[in-house]
């Protein structure tokens, strides 16, 4: 629930435009406010930008248009009815597996300022990174519609036929777009392993190649007044919401939206821009957002949050307007009256829920383990639980061992999950020989075993360990430490002589607990000393936590 | 020569020595006594009827002591009394003997000690003291203001102190604390959340993978799941919801306990390391702790939610809270709250919200649960006064030994 160590992606709007198609001049301040109430956060205003971070369920918020429709909504000013022409063109569909769904859409009369083909070309790519999974399950083509001639059709093509990609001079077939243009490299693997792959032909021949290129006849330029729209895709719903937000876009921005009409085996009209509505009650709202309002109000909050509203005797049904493709339940209708009423309008009240607060046993341990290791002077430290097979084995003089590895890394020092926490230690030691000794310091954390009786096939252990690096540093000493943490639970351990490469050999035992190995004592073996750059003795213990 | 007392010596010019200790006795008892009955009462009894024998003071009578005479003094006494007081000379030579042969004394030569007679020393010596050679040599003067030599003391982290004070604060609050498998279960992850198969922060990107299939042992959740999944997202991929993985969000130890709960109301947190591939700098790392709750009780509606979060704000140290609208995946509404915290202004410090049905009907719960999650590295950096997130897991020895 907490994203702080994750960055978000933004998207930048022009502030000046934005203003523009609110229709209502702002401070910074108050246009920041208004945003963040309505739940993108804003990242940052300047004198030219406004950069919002992305709120992945408001699709619409991806465009500048539907951030504007929302906010004027929000202001009570005037939205214009979102309205879609009746179909005049068809296109003729026939299945290619690969990439099933598709949507279209016609827009006439259109003003192709620059600002609105930045903001477009924003659009699209913001949709294919995100809602659209890269291309995969969503990719979007706009192209010229005077440019297309005749009848179009959607059908799968064999990777040696050819047209003219965006950007290129010459013809090219398919499988040399797949392999020459930087779309392909990137794309090409969506589509690849297919026999036929997707493309939109005319006349004259393709002019669109989904979800890699389109083709440079009918590319969109500033003299473009009407626009054919393809939406392609794996998931047939998101490939309809996406010319939602796409027909949103285009009618905010005054222009004609046409409907298309599909023909393969079964007929369809597209965009499926379509109103759903959703029955509330007051006590709804009294339930679950604890604030006690008459239907009227609701109605007016709602109104803000841009839904059409009607009532009845005792439900108040929602229209949800077709751009909003987040809206799934009630909940969500919820959501947006408490948005509407306004988050700091809400009073906050703790409510009585009697329970018992208790620790886990294993922290409580741990706590009493840490007083003790501080009492006898030691530092605690914290390192991470990702580690690699060099520092877990071979630096500590043995043979490869059995851990469970990530299958994904980002970096070669965190390949895997510690099995103990001495290399850890001695990592640390290593990094800090330039300190005064003696050092002594500890950790107290969580090794992750194999372990396949287990439903993850593997099991936590919280163990501690300590590392002394001195002169002095002695076996004896140790042994000391581990029989007070054992003294402190009552608990009566036992050591056995071990044979360990990574201790020197006579010098290092198991410590046992009612006949179970629990853990080790022992002076470190020089050569490990070695490989670490450690010039200083260094004597160690580490022990589960688990049978205390 | 010189004397000086053994541990034996000083105790008995501290305790008295054993024989005059049985002559008080006797005299107490008026001037005679059964062994059994002042044996115990006398340190060294055997020592002290010897000596007392010896000197004629006493005599035997089977198993009685009989008080002969009353010595006026104990020369042995006053002559451990001189010694002490480094008058040995003025003790008679027999006596000397006498306590060297009762171990009350022991010879000491000075002779190694004379090349210090008159000079400055540093440092005092247990000898020095015992022998009252101390008083023959002087002590060099310091500098007070020379700085000491470190001394490091033991020390929790810092950072591990910012956790207990928020579990020790989450305890006060009636939260019980839970654990779960850091190496987790797609499924408990993602799917239980009702984050969609194809969900961005589901990808490689997002999430460390780890080879291998889950068990699933709530075949009942399972299959709700499925459905939700399925009814909401058109599909579901199975396959990816057993994989296995590092644990991205603590909300999935939410997920179980919800599963597990068997009896209502319960308050819950987490605190626990967790894994997300990222770039690492001085703002991301690849793991770190949440900490995450839950509230889960009939009645419970959004006013109470914000009334959790502005309970557990305190834990920031911050006076006022505000709220906004926030989303994920598995909440709704959602929401953030800010902190404003004095030097620094308003800080973001946690995101919470009401889990959607979708969420708690397949884990078998059918009542509202509050849910947040709080900025628990955020709330150390600013406690510790720190800008960079690697300090919280620092290998630098010099600056934990500095704070």
């Amino acid at each position: 629930m907490v994203e702080e160590c994750v960055k978000m992606p933004t998207i930048t709007f022009d502030k000046k435009e934005l203003l523009t198609l609110v229709g209502k001049k702002m401070k910074d301040e108050e246009l920041e406010n208004l945003i963040n109430s309505l739940k993108p956060n804003v990242e940052k205003i300047t004198e030219n930008e406004v950069v919002i971070e992305f709120t992945s369920d408001r699709v619409d918020y991806f465009s500048i248009e539907g951030l504007a429709r929302s906010i004027r909504s929000y202001l009570g000013l005037k939205n214009q009815e979102l309205k879609i022409q009746k179909p005049k063109i068809v296109v003729t569909y026939e299945s290619v597996p690969v990439r099933p769904y598709i949507a279209c859409a016609v827009v006439r009369n259109l003003e192709l300022t620059d600002s609105l083909i930045k903001s477009l070309m924003n659009l699209q790519e913001v949709i294919h990174e995100n809602y659209g999974r890269k291309r995969k399950k969503v990719a979007i083509g706009l192209h010229d519609l005077e440019k297309i001639k005749g009848q179009i059709k959607y059908t799968g093509a064999s990777r040696e036929e050819k047209f003219v990609p965006l950007g290129e001079r010459e013809e090219m077939s398919l499988i040399e777009v797949l392999a020459k243009t930087e779309k392909g490299k990137k794309y090409g693997h969506i589509i690849s392993s297919a026999n036929k792959w997707p493309v939109f032909v005319d006349e004259i021949g393709i002019f669109s190649f989904p979800p890699i290129l389109n083709s440079d006849r009918t590319k969109v330029t500033e003299e473009t007044k009407n626009i054919f729209i393809d939406i392609t895709g794996t998931d047939k719903n998101a490939v309809n919401n996406v010319l939602n937000i796409f027909s949103l876009v285009f009618l905010e921005r005054g222009a004609t939206v046409e409907a298309v009409k599909i023909k393969g085996e079964r007929e369809e009209i597209t965009p499926k821009f379509l109103e759903r509505a959703i029955e509330i009650t007051k006590d709804d709202v009294k339930k679950f957002l604890g604030i006690d309002l008459d239907e009227e109000s609701i109605k007016k909050l709602l109104e803000k949050m841009d839904y059409k509203v009607s009532l009845t005797k005792q439900k108040i049904i929602a229209i949800i307007k077709p751009y909003r493709v987040d809206v799934i339940s009630k909940f969500d209708v919820l959501e947006d009256i408490a948005i509407a009423f306004g988050y700091e309008n809400f009073e906050p009240e703790l409510p009585n829920v009697f329970t018992q607060g208790e620790v886990h046993k294993i922290e409580k341990i741990s706590d009493e383990v840490r007083e003790v290791l501080v009492g006898y002077g030691f530092q605690e430290v914290v390192r991470p639980i990702l580690t690699n097979q060099k520092l877990q084995f071979e630096k500590m003089n043995l043979k490869n061992g059995e851990t469970i590895k990530i299958l994904n890394p980002v970096s070669e020092l965190y390949t895997e999950l510690r099995v103990w926490l001495l290399p850890g230690l001695l990592d640390f030691l290593a990094k800090n020989t330039r300190e005064s000794y003696p050092q002594k310091v500890f950790e107290i954390g969580d090794v992750v075993l194999k372990d396949e009786t287990k439903e993850t096939n593997s099991i936590n252990i919280r163990k501690v360990a300590g590392v002394v690096a001195d002169n002095t540093s002695f076996f004896s000493g140790v042994k000391r430490i581990v029989l007070e943490i054992s003294k402190i639970f009552k608990k009566e351990v036992s050591f056995e002589e071990m044979s360990h490469p990574s201790f020197i050999e006579g010098r290092a035992a198991k410590v046992v607990l009612n006949g179970k190995e629990i853990g080790f004592i022992g002076e470190i073996n020089p050569l490990v000393l070695e490989n670490f750059k450690i010039y200083m003795p260094v004597s160690t213990f580490e022990l589960s936590l688990e049978d205390f | 020569m010189h004397y000086v007392l053994t541990d034996e010596g000083e105790k008995y010019l501290e305790d008295g020595l054993p024989e005059k200790n049985l002559i008080m006795v006797l005299e107490r008892r008026g001037g005679k006594a059964q062994i059994s009955e002042i044996e115990s009462e006398i340190d060294n009894f055997n020592i002290a009827l010897l000596w007392a024998k010896k000197k004629g003071w006493v005599e035997l009578k089977f198993n009685e002591i009989v008080l002969l005479k009353k010595p006026e003094v104990f020369p042995e006494e006053e002559a451990l009394k001189k010694i002490k007081e480094r008058r040995s000379e003025e003790v008679d030579n027999n006596l000397i003997e006498t306590l060297l042969q009762r171990k009350l004394i022991e010879k000491v030569s000075f002779e190694h000690l004379e090349k210090l007679r008159g000079k400055e020393i540093i440092s005092l010596t247990p000898e020095l003291i015992k022998t009252g050679f101390w008083r023959e040599v002087c002590f060099k003067k310091y500098d007070v203001n020379v700085p000491p030599a470190e001394i490091y003391r033991g020390k929790i982290h810092p950072y591990v102190k910012v956790i207990k004070e928020v579990r020790e604060f989450l305890i006060g609050l009636g939260f019980k604390e839970a654990k779960g498998p850091l190496v987790e279960i797609n499924f408990w992850n993602c799917d239980a959340l009702f984050m969609p198969s194809d969900h961005i922060a589901r990808e490689i990107h997002d999430i460390f993978f780890i080879e291998g299939e889950g068990k699933i042992t709530r075949k009942d959740v399972w299959e709700n799941v499925k459905k939700i999944h399925r009814e909401n997202w058109g599909y579901w991929d199975e396959v990816l919801a057993k994989k296995i993985i590092l644990r991205s969000q603590n909300t999935a130890i939410s997920a179980r306990e919800l599963a597990n709960a068997k009896k209502f109301p319960i308050k819950i947190f987490a605190i626990d390391r967790v894994f997300r591939p990222d770039v690492i700098d001085a703002k991301h790392f690849i793991e770190f702790e949440q900490c995450e709750g839950i509230v889960a009780d009939e009645n419970l509606n959004f006013k109470h939610l914000l009334g959790y979060l502005k309970e557990i704000a305190r834990v920031f140290g911050g006076k006022e809270v505000k709220f906004k609208p926030s989303y994920f995946p598995f909440t709704e509404p959602s929401v953030e709250m800010y902190v404003k915290i004095e030097k620094f202004g308003w800080v973001e410090a946690g995101g919470a919200g009401i889990f959607r049905e979708e969420v708690t009907k397949p884990l078998g719960v059918n009542l509202p649960v509050l849910a947040w999650g709080l900025g628990l590295g955020r709330l150390a950096m600013l406690k510790l006064n720190v800008d960079d997130i690697r300090y919280l897991y620092s290998d630098n020895l010099s600056w934990l030994r500095s704070v």
